[in-house]
């Protein structure tokens, strides 16, 4: 009678399975083409906490993140020479480059000089204008004689019935050429921008990576592309060095890296995975469902993944090997109860037996994650969802799918780990009943690990620096700093980003803020700075000098000025003084060369409000112009801001898995009672702060991907304390305990060997907490009696 | 044929008298006595004179002509005292260019922070100073040796940024270099005549400040 009542659960059960997995598999397939993000600092959190000034910040990042700069050098500079145009030729037609720079256009100066012609009232400095003020028409006209009769001045004089006082002349020394457009270093040569040392010169190649290009080592890609070249250059001739800057380099080599590196980690953690499994169970079914099962959870992860965030980054990939990890768990447990059980039980009856410890402990771990997507970092959120769609796949075939099985046919003894297993039982049990005797035993326990725990947390150096976790290659590096030595931009890494309701509140501020940053220069704080107002002022300043200078252009004063120059008429003059209050804006057409500098300060709107950004030069040692942020002006140090931003993170992400735990425990109380909640409790919780102490003796920072890796410990670890718990301690529950733990610690321990500082300490801090969990699982349940 | 519109323009800009020295490309055999007359422009250490400029603006058909006294100094730069039609001086040095007017107002501007400017004075100062290696890396250079030791070298920028500012330069001399004309992007010629050259002098203290 049993029979007939149970095989349509069964089959209601396979198809909640198969219904819920080609649901999240068709929403994951609808999002092709499945994007893998590989951008190195897409994984960091926006430096500010602001949303609108966070965006701005990306922004700001996005246009100026792809920019890279290529220098081939060569103490012989036809050899240099001869090598860039041959890695031009092989660049300048990618379809993932844009903005490509090279030879030097003919009709930059041009379009530089009809530009300062053009708009000669507005883009007047203010030192010049003061001087007009104070001066009237007597310092214009002299001024302008100067230009004409003084020593090797090179100012156009083609305009000089439009323009008889070289206002284009002054717009362009003061405020156009003031500009440092590239690096103070840079000369022109054979119409390429070149760069010396003392041994090499090396001509200057740029572009951008187009929005949207891979930084991935796949064949044919820009970056591929120009590395090979570069090899290729390099092999052609010893004498070359070929420096490169830019963070699409290191993107290229941290994701050609990291793949690698899942290849490896992952690989060897299933080749390990399997021989345990098959060596347990001596089975083929085990091994193939289990790693189906596992298939079909990477396969739901990366859906969802992709379903919710569009993109994967390559650093969930990393990270979400764990999911292996976590997920084998509940094959073991099921496998283990279907196989090595005596009784010889089929799927419905494992499934019975493990069923709350299995549903608690998914229930546990999932809550862990969960708290973590209220995290205000992508990254953290994108392994949260990844890991918790894994776990929801393979917990739904442990107990759907696999549940329909037929009870096994042979069984596996496993008697060399189920004799090793009671081995150990009864080494804990020995050990309980010490403790149970003496309680002074007990507390001097206590007391050794409280004193253990307590030494060791109080060594621990908390706090993420992120210049600590990126270890760059030593060939990425060597060219980084020599780029640097030949370019010095002068670039601090910190800024200003200024926010106005408006295009000319931005102006307005940003105009009145470099006056304060002139002040800064003139004490030596910086050398220079660029700003978007030096040569776009804002609306009221061009009227203001426009003004300004029509007024002391008085009849008299440009009749003398005509006389002097010996010009018949100043009807020309008079025409284009009509048409002379043109007023300039970032929209307006700008040359070609500052437009590139209108691109990487002009951020436009965002959200409500608009913003640029004013880059501080060459900063003296030391010098803080922090100070200077007010209102609308805000002090950007990106590094020091994410870090800070970081270590918050590490603390809001544990306040959000104590909340999840609080709720853990309500449930457990419920369940166990209170004496029964706090044995299992006490677990993981006691396992985390030995992680940390042992953090803090072996000197490694507790930062925040050593945080995330607790916060996993105490999601996972749980499992073992219920597992232990639920089974009563049998021999068959701990072989499973112990395959679970070792796959976890496996899994984790191999993601501790990543050459990624954030990736290793992840997995050090999980494989630590898991090692304590499982360790000390013996005490949240009782032997078997 | 960039080149040689280049050279058309060249020789159509500069003044008949200089006109066959644009035909006379630099060869190994000229390349000694250009050689020569580099090396003993750079001889003495400093060089005082007299100027005359003249800049002809031909659209307006007029010549804007000033005078006065200048000190070249080899490593230091150049002073350039214009005199009439007013008090100006004028000092290039490898790092900035600063101008003095009659009332004392004294503007500085630092070549750091200006590509171009800094392009064109380094230039500059290459030409009066007579350096071979600038003049032959940014230059193709034009030679001519006349009877009795005068010669002639001709310039034609090879920067196209430059081109734009200084389209050629002609200089002659004999002892010492007596004649620049320099034309510039927009066609107009600017002549340079120096006469009561004299060497082995030493700078004077405010000279020496100056140029620093």
């Amino acid at each position: 009678m049993d029979k007939p009542e149970k095989k349509p659960m069964k089959r209601w059960g396979i198809l909640l399975w198969a219904v819920l997995h080609i649901a999240i598999i068709t929403l994951g397939l609808g999002t092709a083409p499945w994007k893998i993000d590989s951008n190195l600092f897409s994984v960091l959190p926006t430096a500010q906490s602001t949303p609108d000034l966070g965006n701005a910040d990306a922004e700001l990042s996005r246009r100026t993140m792809g920019q890279m700069t290529v220098l081939i050098g060569h103490s012989d500079f036809e050899k240099a020479k001869v090598a860039a145009d041959e890695f031009h030729r092989a660049l300048r037609e990618h379809p993932q480059l844009e903005k490509i720079s090279y030879l030097v256009s003919d009709s930059s100066m041009d379009q530089a000089r009809a530009f300062a012609h053009q708009y000669r009232y507005a883009l007047q400095s203010e030192a010049f204008m003061d001087r007009v003020r104070n001066g009237g028409g007597a310092f214009l006209k002299q001024r302008a004689l100067e230009k004409i009769y003084g020593g090797f001045s090179m100012a156009s004089l083609e305009n000089l019935d439009e323009d008889p006082f070289l206002l284009s002349a002054q717009a362009f020394d003061d405020v156009l050429g003031n500009l440092s457009f590239m690096s103070r270093n840079v000369e022109l040569r054979d119409e390429r921008l070149v760069l010396r040392d003392s041994l090499r010169t090396y001509v200057m190649w740029t572009a951008s990576l187009a929005p949207g290009a891979s930084t991935f080592g796949e064949s044919g890609s820009a970056l591929w592309t120009m590395e090979q070249k570069i090899s290729e250059l390099k092999a052609a001739d010893s004498g070359l060095v070929i420096a490169s800057t830019g963070v699409p380099f290191h993107s290229y080599e941290s994701s050609s890296k990291a793949k690698m590196e899942v290849s490896v980690i992952s690989g060897v953690s299933i080749v390990l995975l399997l021989l345990l499994i098959l060596s347990t169970y001596r089975s083929a079914v085990p091994l193939l469902l289990t790693l189906f099962s596992i298939g079909l959870a990477i396969v739901s992860a990366l859906s969802a993944t992709w379903t919710l965030f569009g993109s994967i980054h390559i650093f969930t990939f990393v990270f979400g090997t764990s999911v292996i990890g976590v997920s084998i768990d509940y094959a073991i447990h099921f496998f283990t109860g279907w196989k090595v059980r005596e009784e010889r039980l089929d799927g419905r009856g494992v499934r019975g037996l493990i069923l709350k410890g299995l549903a608690l402990g998914f229930m546990t771990t999932e809550l862990s994650y969960l708290a973590l997507t209220f995290a205000p970092f992508p990254l953290l959120r994108q392994m949260a969802v990844f890991s918790m769609a894994g776990l929801a796949s393979s917990f739904l075939t442990i107990t759907l799918l696999f549940a329909a099985l037929p009870a096994t046919k042979s069984r596996a003894k496993a008697e060399l780990a189920m004799a090793s297993i009671s081995k150990v039982l009864d080494g804990y049990e020995k050990f309980f009943a010490v403790l149970r005797a003496k309680k002074w035993a007990l507390l001097a326990v206590v007391a050794i690990l409280a004193a253990f725990a307590a030494a060791g947390i109080s060594r621990a150096q908390w706090g993420t620096d992120l210049r600590s976790l990126y270890t760059v290659s030593p060939q990425r590096l060597a060219s980084e700093k020599l780029s640097m030595e030949l370019l010095d931009f002068g670039s601090s890494g910190s800024y200003f980003l200024i926010k106005g309701d408006s295009v000319q509140q931005v102006l307005e501020r940003e105009a009145d803020f470099c006056k304060r940053l002139e002040q800064e220069r003139a004490d030596g704080a910086l050398q220079n700075y660029l700003a978007i107002s030096r040569f776009i002022p804002p609306r009221s300043t061009q009227q203001e000098n426009f003004e300004a200078l029509s007024a002391v252009m008085d009849s008299s004063t440009v009749a003398e000025m005509f006389k002097e120059l010996g010009l018949p008429s100043d009807s020309a003059f008079r025409a284009s003084l009509l048409t002379g209050q043109k007023i300039l804006t970032p929209e307006s057409k700008l040359p070609a060369n500052f437009e590139k500098l209108l691109n990487s300060l002009w951020i436009g709107k965002v959200g409500d409000s608009y913003y640029s950004a004013v880059m501080p030069l060459h900063m003296r040692q030391g010098a803080d112009l922090s100070r200077l942020a007010g209102d609308g002006v805000y002090f950007m140090d990106k590094i020091n801001q994410i870090n800070e931003n970081l270590t918050r993170l590490s603390l809001t992400a544990l306040v959000l898995v104590g909340i999840a735990f609080a709720l853990v425990f309500a449930a457990l109380l419920f369940i166990y009672g209170f004496s029964g909640a706090v044995s299992i409790m006490r677990i993981p919780v006691f396992a985390s702060l030995l992680v940390v102490a042992l953090f803090g003796f072996l000197g490694i920072p507790f930062n925040f991907f050593a945080t995330v890796g607790i916060i996993l410990t105490l999601g996972i670890g749980i499992d073992y304390s219920l597992f232990f718990r639920e089974g009563r301690g049998s021999a068959v529950t701990v072989l499973a305990i112990a395959l679970s733990a070792l796959t976890t610690i496996l899994s984790f321990g191999s993601l501790s060997f990543s050459s990624f500082a954030p990736v290793s300490t992840f997995g050090l801090s999980v494989f630590l907490g898991i090692l304590f969990n499982f360790l000390f699982s013996p005490f949240a349940g009782q032997k078997e009696k | 044929m960039k080149l040689f519109l280049a050279m058309s323009l060249c020789l159509a800009l500069a003044s008949t008298a200089f006109a066959d020295v644009f035909a006379s490309p630099l060869t190994a055999e000229r390349s000694k006595e250009l050689a020569q007359v580099l090396s003993a422009m750079q001889q003495q250490k400093y060089l005082r004179g007299s100027f005359r400029q003249v800049r002809t603006v031909k659209k307006i058909n007029r010549d804007f002509v000033s005078t006065g006294s200048f000190v070249i100094a080899d490593t230091l730069g150049i002073l350039w005292n214009m005199e009439r039609p007013f008090p100006n001086l004028t000092a290039i040095t490898r790092d900035k260019m600063l101008q003095k007017n009659a009332s004392g107002t004294v503007s500085k501007m630092d070549m750091k922070d200006n590509v171009v400017f800094s392009q064109v004075s380094q230039t500059i100062q290459g030409i009066f100073l007579g350096n071979r290696q600038m003049l032959e890396e940014r230059f193709q250079i034009f030679f001519e040796m006349g009877k009795g030791g005068f010669w002639t070298i001709g310039l034609v920028p090879k920067e196209i940024v430059i081109k734009k500012q200084i389209s050629s330069v002609v200089l002659s001399g004999h002892k010492w270099l007596e004649k620049v004309t320099l034309t510039d992007g927009d066609g107009n010629p600017i002549l340079y005549e120096f006469s009561e050259v004299e060497g082995g002098i030493t700078l004077t203290p405010e000279e020496s400040a100056l140029l620093r």
